[in-house]
């Protein structure tokens, strides 16, 4: 429980995705604008990076482990990925409309999401089981949820700060987004001493 | 038609690319895994000529069953063990990899995966810190910390300590572990005979000679932390403190752990009571811990050296009045039990020559004594 | 079009890094130091111009409705090959590059001109575009990666500079720095062009190149 907590916390504050591992840059500068479609994007990244992570790990260790086809890994994950992206917009459409309605728009963008397909690598690369591997994709998703709700909360004030010309749009975003990452450094070493 | 267009003719070309692309990457993996084998084998073995150079031919032997330990390779030309073994540091688990040769020496050690912080902690990482350790036997005496990376460099030398453990059971000899003087030695320095005698309610109790005795206790410190803490409380033949130490404990590293350094521990000497220490602040539950430890070790030791509470010679008037000799101070204490008084109980001896403090000692005690016979 | 202008195209004009602000995950990530930077450019470059290529050439064959499957599964395959050929040839870039390597795949500039360049061009004029590109791509990281190492850091391809290597500013060289030292290029790059350099303004999804692989959701989706 303990070892879970910690895999937990490290992937949301001192590992988190977007502020210190640079995964979903793009997804994270373009969608945090608004705070509700933030949230939107956050909570269908969730939901796909649990998906992929139930489907990936024993596909990788009950298929491709035994069949020494480590290296198709990459083509296999990114397939099931795409895949996995499309039956769940298929059946959100179909069964759940009003889910679909919320989290839909943003599914097709998240194929090409890298933080899904670094979770899942980064799961097999770190020989987590099955439930770490859960439990760390579950900590990414929310690391980035957090990630996208504080600094949609940055943007509405940067975007109508006084900044000189040349920093407006995209560089005074990006020196925002360096701050928010300074702060996150703080955690570092503070989790393991957390659940001591 | 329709139908074969819209569906059979994509899925066909879509599962065609699948197969063209894994045959290709099927041929390539064929070409490239000896290479990527060699490659591994030839980067792990260059990694341990590193901190074994007299090292060829490295096997790997089974590390399985010893604690902390990530893996043991053996020089195959007899040079030594490259064992790597891990402890819980700054950002994590931190490895570390040494090379140990045949006769128990350190021929190098190096800083594997860890996740120390930028420029502090990963500073165990440097030859400045690690070279330190070349030539070291298990004792690793005179290994320095660095300042500021307190815990990533003793979680560096806890690994290097685990690895000279697992070396011992490997290569099938004895290792001495790092001298630690033990806590008792560390109260009374200058005494050798240290008996161990039984005491009801402590962990245990020594007699230490004829300087006092250290009585253990066990408790609570950080609430948090793994285990409880031992504490050591030495008491002298005066019923005053000589000196606290800690035992085993698993207060936090650098934390916790400062309420329990000989620096914070020496205010406790010659005193009583743990009263009017002050805590650490950032480590208070563990300063609170050591101080109920001392308290109720200090309940405990009039068992051991007998009640040193001075005798008082109480003598009480018919009018109330009294007069106490206590050691060699004599206090007159009137009717109110106030007191009245406070001569040389030698009536030739001067009061000025008995110290102040035994003095107010003598005052408190008497009226201590008054108080009691009035109670009684 | 002129063949020069579209091989330089991608190294000036439309630098898919500086200018059209894409590919920022890896720009950010792996530019701690300026071998990983230039490591990355030239991985990418190769799957780059091979996936135009190859992309090119069967651009006639591939169904509209499957094509971002297929160009996903192309670009894998050679982000594979880089990754087997680096680790057998070249564990240690290999090892820096990690998990971005295989990130290659979702990069959105390798998506992005098959999307937008290969599918509509000839072989030839495709391999151009990916040489532009990647060499585009290849430079500003190593940009990125030079600023980084030298104040981050204070040495260059791990060699120490003198004066810099005893007191860098370490956060450079960190997560933050990455955000950081980027947001200032651009800034400076704005600056010294009047505003007319970087074409990306802001972010949002009509710049994104491969937003027609996010189909027609994207329309409420990304920039509402």
């Amino acid at each position: 429980m303990k070892e879970m907590l910690i895999i937990l916390f490290t992937a949301i504050l001192v590992e988190n995705y977007v502020l210190m591992k640079f995964l979903a840059i793009c997804s994270f500068l373009g969608v945090s604008k608004k705070l509700d479609a933030a949230v939107g994007m956050s909570f269908a990244v969730i939901f796909v990076m649990l998906m992929a992570t139930a489907a990936t790990w024993p596909i990788f260790y009950y298929i491709l482990d035994p069949m020494e086809l480590g290296y198709m890994q990459t083509v296999i994950f990114i397939l099931v990925i795409a895949a996995l992206v499309q039956l769940v917009e298929m059946i959100l459409k179909k069964f759940v409309p009003p889910l679909y309605r919320s989290l839909g728009v943003f599914l097709p963008l998240i194929t090409t999401n890298c933080a899904i397909l670094g979770a899942v690598v980064l799961n097999i690369t770190k020989t987590y089981t099955f439930s770490q591997s859960m439990v760390n994709s579950l900590g990414a998703g929310l690391g980035y949820l957090l990630a996208m709700v504080l600094f949609s909360g940055v943007r509405s004030r940067v975007d109508t700060a006084d900044v000189p010309e040349c920093f407006k749009g995209i560089p005074i975003t990006l020196v925002a987004a360096a701050i928010m990452s300074v702060s996150f450094m703080g955690f570092t070493g503070m989790v393991e001493n957390l659940f001591k | 038609m329709k139908a074969v267009k819209e569906f059979v003719v994509p899925a066909a070309v879509l599962t065609a690319i699948c197969l063209v692309v894994s045959g290709a990457l099927a041929g390539t993996y064929q070409l490239t895994e000896p290479v990527i084998e060699a490659a591994k084998r030839a980067e792990a073995d260059a990694s341990r000529v590193v901190v074994l150079p007299d090292g060829k031919n490295f096997e790997e032997v089974s590390a399985s069953g010893l604690d902390n330990i990530v893996d043991a390779y053996k020089a195959g030309n007899g040079a030594g063990y490259v064992i790597t073994g891990k402890a819980k540091g700054y950002g994590g688990d931190l490895q570390v990899m040494a090379g140990i040769s045949s006769d128990g020496k350190i021929t190098g050690v190096k800083l594997m995966d860890n996740n120390e912080t930028q420029g502090i902690g990963s500073k165990t990482g440097e030859a400045s810190y690690t070279d330190q350790y070349k030539g070291k036997d298990s004792t690793l005496d005179g290994v320095t910390t660095i300042s500021g990376a307190t815990v990533s460099s003793k979680a560096f030398e806890s690994a290097v300590n685990t690895i000279f453990q697992a070396y011992g059971s490997l290569a099938g000899v004895e290792v001495a572990g790092p001298e630690v003087t033990p806590p008792e030695t560390i109260i009374f320095p200058d005494v050798t005979d240290f008996t161990e005698v039984a005491l009801d309610g402590a962990k245990k109790a020594i007699k230490a000679g004829d300087a006092g005795y250290v009585i253990v206790m066990e408790g609570q410190g950080y609430s948090h932390a793994a285990g409880p803490m031992e504490i050591y409380v030495g008491v002298g033949m005066d019923g005053k403190i000589a000196g606290v130490a800690a035992g085993a404990n698993s207060e936090t590293a650098g934390i916790g752990s400062q309420a329990l350094e000989p620096d914070y521990l020496k205010a406790y000497i010659g005193k009583t009571s743990p009263d009017g220490i002050d805590n650490i602040s950032g480590a208070t539950e563990t300063s609170v811990g050591v101080k109920k430890l001392v308290r109720a070790a200090m309940e405990l030791a009039p068992a051991l050296i007998g009640d040193t509470t001075p005798k008082v010679d109480l003598t009480v008037a018919e009018d109330g009045s009294a007069s106490a000799v206590i050691g060699a101070v004599r206090v007159e204490i009137d009717a109110a039990g106030k007191v009245a008084g406070v001569t040389a109980a030698d009536e030739t001896a001067d009061l000025a020559s008995i110290a102040p403090e035994e003095v107010k000692e003598a005052m408190d005690n008497a009226l201590a004594a008054y108080n009691a016979s009035k109670g009684a | 079009m002129n063949k020069l202008k579209i091989l330089v195209n991608g190294i000036i004009k439309e630098n898919p890094v500086l200018v059209l602000v894409l590919g920022t995950c890896p720009a950010l990530a792996v530019t701690n130091s300026t071998i990983n930077g230039v490591g990355m450019g030239l991985a990418a470059t190769f799957v780059l111009i091979c996936s135009n290529v190859v992309i090119s050439l069967l651009k006639k064959a591939i169904p509209d409705k499957v094509r971002i499957p297929c160009y996903i599964v192309i670009i894998a395959g050679f982000v594979t090959i880089v990754q087997l050929m680096l680790q057998a040839y070249m564990k240690s870039l290999y090892d820096a590059l990690g998990i971005f390597l295989s990130l290659i795949v979702v990069n959105c500039v390798i998506l992005g001109r098959a999307e937008m360049f290969a599918n509509k061009n000839s072989v030839f004029d495709s391999f151009l575009d990916g040489v532009g590109m990647g060499i585009g791509f290849t430079l500003a990281l190593f940009l990125m990666g030079a600023l980084r190492e030298i104040f981050g850091v204070g040495t260059f391809c791990n060699i120490p500079i003198p004066g810099l290597s005893s007191e860098p500013i370490a956060i450079l060289a960190q997560a933050p720095g990455g955000f950081f030292v980027y947001g200032f290029i651009i800034a400076i790059l704005n600056k010294v062009s009047n505003g007319k350099a970087v074409k990306r303004k802001s972010f949002d999804c009509e710049s994104c190149p491969s937003h027609a692989g996010c189909s027609g959701a994207l329309k409420g989706g990304c920039g509402r």
